[in-house]
């Protein structure tokens, strides 16, 4: 097979352009996101890592025009197999979207399901909605899909309403729905976070599983950089609203070229003793951030410039992308 | 056993719940912790690992003092806590102090941070008056923070300030042992490390032992000098914090490592079809998740057994 070119138009599935997303507040706006640009090529795993409060679930939570009422988003959000812009789409069409070409899975598995319904009759429905499958049909379709996400004993588990269940066993649940219309795209915010290690390996290992079967394209949300190392193909880190480097998995692990991103990976903790040097300080809050580069606050190879002029995303060669003057010092 | 310098020991140390199983179900009792018995010595950070529901959480309120136990025992400096008269239990309270996981949850949001910090003091009538003020500002300067902050209230504060303010407190009795369940959970991992790095700075200048829970591996193995594995509620495995990491012994350690994200050279997950007909409490507890499991694994429980200088409880190492 011949290398693609992560970046030409053919592969392209997703297209996030300029998106800004505002807080309303009574006499003001608050800026939370600020002109993000990312694309998510077919079957592809696109992370969008970074801490919390940068915007990044907001993003997420954008593309299938989910933010909650008092966030308004601008710019466009491109979906091509059908070459229509999401944000503007009526929501008649958007319907036909959601959850059919990209479903969405998040956190907390316990809140996404209902509790008084079974979760056979839940992954059913959403199946009689989209494929139009009559009832025995969706009950056969529901026991397959369980059985792909690894519940066992699936034809029993159907009957199960979700408090029966475990964090991971709902969230295989959760998958399942997701997946149930074959989408393109699956938005995954955090699905890991809550579950303990030894499930979150599970269920990591499936998701990849299932995106490399069905040839899905997955574009996960998460603040864990070795959660972004296991699965990611390309990355973008998000610092207060904007992304401030862009790269394959391989080029942002090997060779980061934000001062932010060195500093997440020197706050891991490594095999040794020796003294974690983290990034000083806290997160400006959206309202007070600096005037110049947003980072110039806790950044270490700070300059006088920084401080009055926000660098752009600009890239440094080998389609690694980031937004600092100082990026091709860090380049090794 | 006592050249070193013990400070807390457990012995036999077992917690059961009752509950109902469904709205109108037969009562059954769970055993969250079970026969758990490890000692913390001075200078030295003992880590619990453990997935949700192993037990930590319930293991340590039992040291604190705040849970009874239903069976075992707990020992400060060789004495039994349960017997403590209210001297001792006073003093007990003093050089035995706990951060939470959420600092949300644990600063009264009505209560200035000068209150919550000099409420210790006032509790135990150490200092009082202008001192008082003098000493707070030098608890929110070692925790580094700034002194005018004590005017403020919990909500003026980030998550990473909070769980400051939350040691600061913990500090003001100059403890000897500070047990910390999971502290830097709610945390980011920019704010993770600024606090793991407090912490190694307050031990050296303070002299303090830590009793460390945590599910975080790569954290527990950074600042933990010794680790006990718990599964449901038992000690798997335990040691010092080197050999257990570089080689467990027990499978679920070793499934814990592997599961652990971002691990080079990773092999594969053991896996094993869950056996459902298996009741839990005369076996292994993990048997069923086990790739090592023989027949006699679940009909009989394997006790802690010394190992290498490590202890271990399974049958198949």
């Amino acid at each position: 097979m011949a290398i693609k070119d992560p970046l030409s138009s053919e592969n392209l599935l997703l297209s996030i352009k300029d998106l800004d997303i505002y807080l309303k507040k009574k006499h003001s706006q608050v800026n939370l996101v600020n002109s993000v640009n990312l694309r998510v090529n077919h079957s592809e795993v696109f992370c969008i890592v970074g801490e919390s409060g940068c915007g990044k679930s907001i993003t997420a939570l954008s593309v299938l025009r989910l933010l909650p009422k008092n966030l308004t988003a601008s710019g466009s959000i491109l979906y091509h197999p059908v070459s229509s812009n999401l944000l503007t789409l009526p929501e008649q069409e958007l319907l036909k979207v959601r959850g059919k070409e990209i479903s969405m899975i998040f956190q907390e598995p316990m809140t996404s399901l209902n509790p008084v319904f079974t979760i056979g009759y839940q992954i059913e429905e959403v199946l009689r909605l989209h494929e139009g499958l009559s009832k025995r049909e969706a009950r056969q379709r529901a026991t397959e899909l369980l059985q792909s996400v690894k519940i066992p004993e699936a034809h029993l588990r159907i009957k199960d309403y979700p408090h029966q269940l475990s964090g991971g066993m709902r969230q295989r649940v959760m998958i399942a729905m997701a997946i149930a219309c074959n989408p393109r795209l699956l938005i995954a915010d955090e699905p890991t976070t809550a579950l303990d290690v030894t499930v979150q390996a599970e269920i990591l290992d499936m998701l990849l599983e299932i995106q490399a079967t069905r040839g899905m394209s997955i574009l996960l949300i998460t603040h864990d950089l070795a959660v972004v190392e296991e699965t990611a193909q390309r990355v973008a880190v998000m610092y207060a609203g904007r992304v401030v480097e862009m790269a394959d998995r391989k080029g942002l692990f090997e060779n980061p070229r934000h001062p932010y991103t060195i500093g997440l990976f020197n706050s891991l903790p490594g095999r040794g003793k020796k003294r974690l040097n983290p990034i000083p300080g806290t997160v400006p809050s959206p309202e007070e951030l600096p005037r110049g580069c947003k980072f110039s606050t806790r950044c270490s190879m700070k300059l006088k410039e920084c401080e009055f002029r926000e660098p752009e995303l600009k890239d440094t060669g080998e389609n690694h992308l980031s937004r600092c003057i100082r990026a091709d010092e860090l380049k090794g | 056993m006592n050249l070193k310098d013990e400070l807390i020991r457990t012995e036999g140390l077992t917690r059961e719940f009752s509950v109902r199983k469904g709205l109108f179900g037969q009562k059954a009792t769970i055993r969250a912790v079970d026969n758990v018995s490890v000692s913390l010595e001075r200078d030295m950070v003992f880590s619990l690992v453990g997935e949700s529901g192993s037990g930590k959480s319930t293991f340590a309120r039992m040291v604190l003092n705040l849970l009874k136990p239903t069976a075992g025992r707990v020992f400060f400096k060789g004495k039994d806590t349960s017997r403590f008269t209210k001297e001792e239990l006073r003093e007990f309270r003093r050089s035995v102090q706990v951060v939470f996981q959420d600092p949300f949850a644990s600063l009264n949001p009505r209560q200035s941070i000068y209150s919550a910090l000099s409420e210790p003091f006032k509790v135990h009538s150490i200092v009082r008056g202008k001192e008082l003020k003098e000493r707070v500002a030098e608890l929110l300067r070692s925790v580094g923070l700034q002194p005018e902050h004590m005017n403020r209230y919990p909500h003026e504060f980030s998550g990473g300030q909070r769980q400051r303010i939350c040691i600061a407190r913990a500090l003001a009795l100059t403890p000897e042992v500070i047990v910390a369940d999971e502290p830097l959970s709610s945390l980011d991992v920019s704010i993770q490390a600024q606090i793991l790095n407090l912490l190694t700075d307050l031990k050296e200048r303070y002299r303090l032992s830590y009793l460390f829970i945590s599910h975080d591996l790569n954290v527990v193995r950074y600042f933990s000098d010794h680790v006990a594995v718990m599964y449901a509620g038992r000690v798997v495995e335990e040691g010092s914090a080197e050999e257990l990491f570089d080689s467990p012994l027990h499978p679920y350690t070793e499934l814990l490592i592997q599961s652990s994200p971002g691990r080079k050279g990773k092999k594969p997950l053991i896996k094993r079809q869950d056996d459902q007909g298996y009741v839990n409490n005369q076996g292994c507890a993990f048997y069923p998740r086990c790739a090592l499991r023989k027949r006699h694994c679940s009909t009989e429980k394997p006790v802690l057994k010394d190992r290498d200088g490590r202890r271990v409880a399974c049958f198949e190492v």
